[in-house]
């Protein structure tokens, strides 16, 4: 399934078929019975998904959640959304799912009789291999000896995990023989573990190396000489990274818990290396990740006692060598300083992913802005006149390729080429509009004259924007000017034409949606990463309102009722009487009330004659709600205002009622 | 561009996949009408067969966006994996005016259902015959 059609307009349920597990940290795990499939949510993700309980979109889940405050971090919600659904958690109409049986188990093993003692043999191996080192075996027979026990021990430890597992009530799933393994042996499925509580989970891991610790107490201590291979296998069981045997025991320290939204992204967005990287650092914890570490540095020296003894060299005899030291000292830090290099890479990869983006990010951009600047004011910078330029202008402009492509042909037959200097006046507010234009290469301003006389500038135009539309389709009929800010080269046609071929077919309406509210929303702060129809549709729900000076456009205390944004004048921010901000053309006010569901939190007055785009809140949120990416910055931005995440909400201080 | 025109030339090919089939028929009968030469598919799966069998013959595909299996989008971005300049055409019943980017951003045209006669052959003279 299309992951934009998935989270914008498929229907989708939640599955009858689901079992809550155990609640561990806070996190419980949801496993989809028919399917086998499992995903690890907390309390108020679960609550998202609840809301599926009916069949819904899941723009109208958001929505809904938005207005309850129980929304997550978005990143989290479309992450948690593709998962579940993945998992079959959440289905549409067209999904199937094939049932995997649970296997009979007869052997169910008490969980008290096996914990103490697996607790107490991997402790004890762990002793003993760093107390005596395993003799090097004679023969190959002994080493053959030794990985037919490893096998053995290895399949004894996944049946004794299971038989606890049964015996705690959960189910086990498929069993079968790993062949590609170095130490081939016998397996079943353990996932249903996730759902049990802690003790559970923590015994069924100690009892899959149980079998092994004993193999490797035996061995050393009767000094048997196939005892190096099972003792090369449990160091390999108990490596500190990844979700091993050690991993799972750490994890299962940590506060909070890992959820499945944390880590494996499959939401397009959140796979970016700066959310990586964020994501990381918010659900670092200190304990763990010295635990982790503290680990490592341990199982680094049990290895290289294990390998010392090998090589039948002596620790204490190398240590008091200083020969030895002279000669390999050099080498021995080389290799520490390369290895902890490896390990802090590895470590921070997030990071210099993250950091490398950004540079490249930045070096993009400064490179297209020299890059165009270069071609706007170098002679002869731009591109003749020729049909297929004229074509390609059309066809790329958001309101002439709506027009029929008779018209279109119509349109270009009448265009001319048009030249202007930098900083000179194109349409002046005194002459009528005789001309439209397209930009084909440079940039221009386009400036309104408010009642005091004084001269604002209003849209900043670029390559492939109309000029002397404005004066044209402005309902409140203003007059306009447009000055050039580099020189400037056009393709222009009549006015009346320009009437006639577009206005008349297409409607003022749209007209000044495309020409005036795009292109100012392209340039607004809010909206520079939207997409082009993500602005499109956004210019469609906007309302123009005027605010004289003194008016307040939104009262203290009152309930946000819709996004603003000042198209035209300024408006100062009163917290009673003192002023705390202060708002200019592009900027916008209200989206922090919309997303909390609160009320505002100050005045915003009205300084001069004022036009601001009004978005109601209804409209909004099911704009943003439909558009995710729009949903993910507008989160980004209101984080940014608020200097910190705005989701989840942080219970109810932000309500001033 | 005119019907008379267009039956002066070879006639395109159309392909329509709809998992329903009185829509599907119905919307091949009407191209039919118009002087285009319909084939039809049940399935992404088998319009993607139909395409492969087809190399090169299929100028436009008019797809359902919501069917078992593979989704019309999903088909449509493969085919034009395969053909960039193949034109297409997506339809859906469910897609309202805040979810239509979904289409427009891929570059696809929409057609909202239920339409009429006009507007069928008005949106599939402007995707295909521009």
């Amino acid at each position: 399934m299309d992951e934009n059609l998935l989270l914008t307009a498929e229907t989708l349920s939640l599955s009858p078929d689901l079992y809550l597990g155990q609640r561990v940290n806070g996190a419980f795990v949801v496993k989809n019975i028919t399917a086998q499939t499992y995903l690890t949510v907390d309390a108020c993700q679960w609550g998202v998904l609840s809301e599926f309980a009916q069949p819904q979109t899941v723009p109208a889940v958001l929505e809904k959640v938005i207005r309850d405050r129980t929304c997550p971090a978005l990143g989290d919600f479309y992450e948690l959304i593709l998962k579940a659904y993945k998992g079959g958690i959440l289905r549409n109409e067209q999904s199937v799912q094939f049932r995997r049986p649970a296997i009979r188990w007869f052997i169910p093993l008490p969980m008290s009789l096996v914990q103490p003692l697996a607790i107490l043999g991997i402790l004890a191996a762990i002793g003993i291999m760093g107390w005596k080192t395993a003799p090097i075996p004679a023969h190959w027979q002994d080493i053959a000896l030794g990985w037919l026990l490893l096998c053995g021990c290895l399949s004894l430890g996944y049946v004794i995990a299971a038989s606890v597992l049964k015996a705690s009530g959960a189910e086990i799933y498929q069993p079968h023989l790993r062949w590609q393994s170095i130490a081939p042996h016998f397996a079943v499925d353990l996932r249903d573990a996730f759902l049990e509580r802690r003790s559970v989970r923590l015994t069924v891991d100690a009892a899959l190396i149980l079998p092994l610790a004993i193999t490797v107490i035996a061995g050393i201590l009767f000094q048997t000489p196939w005892a190096i291979v099972p003792v090369i296998g449990l160091i390999l069981q108990l490596w500190p990274l990844g979700d091993g045997f050690i991993g799972r025991i750490i994890l299962l320290c940590r506060k909070s818990p890992r959820l499945d939204t944390e880590h494996s992204f499959i939401f397009r967005p959140n796979s970016h290396p700066i959310y990586r990287l964020k994501n990381m650092w918010r659900h670092l914890e200190l304990v763990p990740t010295f635990l982790q570490h503290a680990w490592g540095i341990a199982w680094t020296l049990l290895a290289v006692r294990v390998g010392f003894g090998l090589f039948n060299l002596s620790i204490t005899e190398i240590l008091t060598d200083r020969n030895y030291w002279e000669q390999t000292g050099p080498w021995i830090i080389g290799a520490a300083i390369v290895i902890a290099a490896l390990f802090v890479t590895y470590q921070l990869r997030h990071l210099a992913l993250g950091l490398r983006h950004l540079a490249l990010g930045r070096l993009r951009t400064f490179r297209k802005n020299i890059s165009c600047t270069w071609k706007r004011w170098r002679k002869d910078g731009h591109l003749g006149a020729n049909d297929a330029i004229v074509n390609r202008f059309i066809s790329e402009n958001p309101l002439l390729r709506r027009l029929e492509p008779h018209v279109q042909a119509e349109f270009a037959r009448h265009l001319k080429p048009y030249t202007a200097k930098a900083w000179s006046t194109i349409l002046s507010f005194d002459e009528e509009v005789s001309f439209v234009g397209i930009i084909v290469s440079g940039s221009a301003t386009v400036y309104r004259r408010l009642k005091t006389g004084r001269k604002v500038p209003v849209l900043k135009l670029a390559e492939g924007d109309l000029f002397g539309v404005h004066g044209l389709i402005d309902p409140h009929d203003p007059k306009f000017e447009v000055c050039s800010n580099t020189p400037i080269y056009a393709l222009v046609l009549p006015s009346y034409v320009f009437q006639s071929l577009v206005i008349e077919k297409l409607g003022a309406p749209t007209v000044f949606n495309i020409c005036s509210l795009h292109v100012f929303l392209k340039q607004s702060p809010l909206c520079t990463q939207w997409s082009q129809q993500a602005i499109a549709r956004f210019a469609q729900i906007t309302q123009i309102s005027n605010f004289v000076p003194g008016e307040k456009i939104i009262h203290e205390g009152e309930d946000a009722r819709a996004l603003y944004i000042v198209y035209e004048g300024s408006a100062r921010v009163l917290h009673g009487v003192k002023q705390i901000g202060r708002v200019k053309t592009g900027e916008y006010l209200g989206e922090i009330g919309l997303l909390q569901n609160s009320a505002a939190t100050a005045d915003v007055e009205v300084r001069e004659d004022t036009r601001c785009l009004v978005v109601d809140k209804v409209d909004f949120m099911r704009f943003m709600a439909h558009n995710y990416n729009v949903a993910l910055q507008v989160e980004h931005v209101c984080s940014k205002r608020l200097g910190k995440p705005i989701f989840p909400l942080a219970g109810h201080s932000f309500d001033t009622r | 561009m005119s019907t008379q025109e267009t039956s002066s030339k070879k006639p395109l090919t159309l392909l329509v996949v709809d998992d329903s089939e009185e829509i599907r028929t119905i919307i091949a009968l009407l191209l039919r009408s118009r002087g285009y030469e319909v084939l039809e598919a049940d399935s992404g799966t088998t319009a993607l067969q139909q395409w492969e069998a087809r190399k090169g013959k299929i100028q436009g595909v008019v797809c359902d966006i919501f069917m078992p299996g593979m989704d019309g989008l999903t088909l449509a971005r493969n085919l034009r994996k395969k053909d960039p300049k193949l034109r297409i055409l997506l339809t859906s019943g469910r897609i309202n005016d805040d979810s239509q980017w979904i289409a427009e951003e891929a570059g696809f045209g929409l057609l909202k259902k239920p339409f009429k006669e006009d507007e069928l052959f008005e949106v599939v003279e402007t995707t295909f015959e521009k």
